[in-house]
């Protein structure tokens, strides 16, 4: 079901549902912050720091041991299809089919509600079409969010989305309306596809980032690269992680935290072996895990396009150099 | 899995330590609960506010409370673990991985292989055969150590003779070392098995695994009758956290037990 309703009713939504939930909308630069009535919100900007994947699988996550749970609903606004395609295709596929279920990231899952928004303007460094996604979100969401003018278009994707809606006193968009969505939508998919027009599926890729060939492609692509791991960080689709053992006393505490396969000691083992010593071999990795073993494990590649690698990196590698160079 | 959450793990008590060489201990736990293990799946051991490491339990396989874990001295972890004592508290998750395969191995003639530490998984894959001497009616066992000093199990040695045709020899005798020298590929040469027909399980060091791969397939034992347990930092040990990825394997899943077949040609197999 889509609704209308303009964006002086949004903002009091959100007011509403932040006296009763944890809400979190994108400010100035882009970041997912606490919703406060005076603060300023970006709904154009794409969330580079503190994702979606934040809320849901936070970079310290206490999954033995004692737990604080306010048991509140977290509602985040903001999240666009590159962070629910990476969720819905990875994330709960890892956590939740496969056994053993993750129960911490379980409960997590089940608090929260997604809220997702259109793209109208996407980055330079967004690249989403040339991996299957697209700059807007058609499922994954609880209620997703189309801005055209000052009118706000809320499709309902779920129970739990139509929830937050209880008592909204809304119109039915009119056709031209419905019309204007499409042709931004439209606008930003040719944008996106602008900005990297290949298919990592095609020519040789796939075969060329395997085994331990290409030795000196790896070895050149990786030069400016620092090992500060804010590539697996920023990634919607990264979920390494390492189980840190903060026991004390007789109570058993096991911190889950966000590991970067970037990091020299990733794979290594405590007798000194280490699969990946070199840093041309983690960097290839990364790509190796992402076009290569994700794409057969999930059906996804391991990269939904948001391009965040290529902001954060202080080394100004972008993804899709990398790609176009061997395919 | 015994447990809803799998990072809860049981807490269990140190019963004793059995000191086997100088850098490894055999630790005697008793859990809370009882955990049943197959032969060559492994554990996550918890040493209480220090780390978590991977261990193939060296006791009998089964369902049972007690647990022998027979740990070298390497790291962080392992290194506060040897200063535990009886009657201190660890804790343990699991078990994980595949295990050998039994069904596999049974009514063939196995030629298993062990090196140092190695040692450890395979002594729980001796009282399976042992204890199941029906199912397995020909085996040679040959174990490798750099000296005497680092053979395990010593006590035990005597008694699996009388079972089974076993051979011991180290890289560097000593003067009261009266069996082989040499490394362990070297007694391939008179081995009592059939190389042509045999199933080979080697564990140890992944250079020992390494050699002795290469010289098995030499002497006509093909890759699909070599079976070789891999060490991957294994952290969750349940494919959740892909640390131990080689090649497309999750080595805590799909393994730690793999043909070498699926694994000779991976890049990164034994670094």
């Amino acid at each position: 079901m889509i609704q209308r309703i303009n964006t002086d009713r949004l903002k009091q939504l959100l007011k509403d549902w932040a006296e009763v939930h944890d809400v979190f909308v994108p400010d100035e630069q882009g970041r997912l912050v606490r919703f406060e009535e005076d603060g300023e919100i970006n709904w154009n900007i794409v969330p580079v720091w503190g994702g979606l994947k934040e809320f849901i699988y936070p970079p310290r996550n206490t999954v033995a041991g004692s737990k604080e749970d306010s048991g509140k609903l977290t509602v985040v606004v903001g999240a666009r299809d590159c962070d629910v395609r990476a969720l819905v295709n990875v994330f709960d596929r890892i956590m939740l089919e496969k056994d053993p279920a993750d129960t911490v990231y379980k409960n997590r899952r089940e608090k929260i509600r997604i809220v997702t928004v259109d793209c109208s303007s996407p980055a330079d460094t967004c690249f989403c079409t040339a991996v299957g996604g697209k700059p807007y979100c058609d499922k994954g969401f609880d209620l997703n969010l189309s801005f055209i003018g000052d009118k706000v278009l809320i499709e309902t994707g779920t129970d739990g989305g139509q929830a937050l809606l209880k008592g909204l006193n809304s119109k039915e968009p009119e056709n031209d309306e419905i019309d204007r969505k499409d042709s931004i939508r439209d606008t930003s998919t040719r944008k996106v596809k602008a900005n990297f027009d290949s298919d990592y599926k095609s020519g040789r890729f796939g075969d060329r980032i395997s085994g331990n060939s290409e030795e000196k492609y790896w070895e050149k692509k990786s030069e400016d690269c620092m090992q500060c791991g804010g590539c697996n960080f920023c990634c919607p689709t990264c979920y390494c992680n390492v189980l840190n053992e903060q026991s004390s006393g007789r109570e058993i505490v096991k911190v889950l935290q966000w590991d970067s396969c970037q990091f020299p000691g990733y794979a290594r083992v405590a007798g000194g072996a280490n699969p990946r010593k070199e840093l041309w071999m983690r960097f290839r990795h990364r790509y190796y895990c992402k076009f290569s073993l994700m794409p057969g494990e999930f059906d996804i590649a391991g990269c939904t396009g948001c391009g965040r690698c290529i902001q954060v990196c202080p080394g100004k590698i972008d993804i899709r150099d990398t790609i176009k160079g061997l395919l | 899995m015994s447990r809803v959450n799998p990072y809860e793990p049981i807490k269990a008590v140190i019963r004793e330590v059995i000191e086997e060489t100088p850098t490894i201990k055999t630790f005697r736990l008793e859990l809370d609960e009882p955990m049943e293990f197959a032969t060559g799946q492994f554990i996550q051991l918890t040493v209480p506010g220090v780390g978590e490491c991977p261990f193939t339990p060296s006791s009998k396989p089964g369902k049972s409370r007690n647990m022998d874990v027979t740990v070298m001295k390497v790291g962080t972890a392992t290194e506060v673990l040897h200063r535990k004592t009886s009657g201190d508290m660890l804790a343990v998750r699991g078990p994980y991985g595949n295990g050998f395969p039994l069904d596999f191995l049974k009514n063939k003639e196995l030629l298993i292989v062990g090196g140092g530490c190695g040692m450890a998984p395979l002594r729980s894959l001796l009282y399976e055969i042992i204890e199941n001497k029906q199912d397995y009616p020909s085996v040679s066992f040959l174990y490798g150590c750099r000296t005497p000093e680092d053979i395990l199990y010593k006590g035990s040695f005597p008694e699996w003779k009388k079972e089974i045709d076993f051979e011991r020899t180290v890289d560097k005798a000593s003067e009261e070392w009266k069996e082989s020298e040499g490394v362990v590929t070297k007694l391939f040469e008179n081995v009592k098995v059939n190389l042509k027909k045999c199933v080979a399980v080697i564990v140890g060091p992944p250079v020992m695994m390494k050699f002795a791969t290469m010289e098995l397939e030499k002497k006509g034992v093909s890759d699909d009758r070599i079976i070789v347990s891999l060490e991957k930092n294994m952290t969750c040990g349940f494919g959740k956290c892909r640390h131990c990825l080689c090649g497309p394997y999750y080595v805590c899943k799909d393994g730690p037990v793999f043909f070498y077949k699926d694994v000779k040609d991976l890049p990164d197999v034994w670094d």
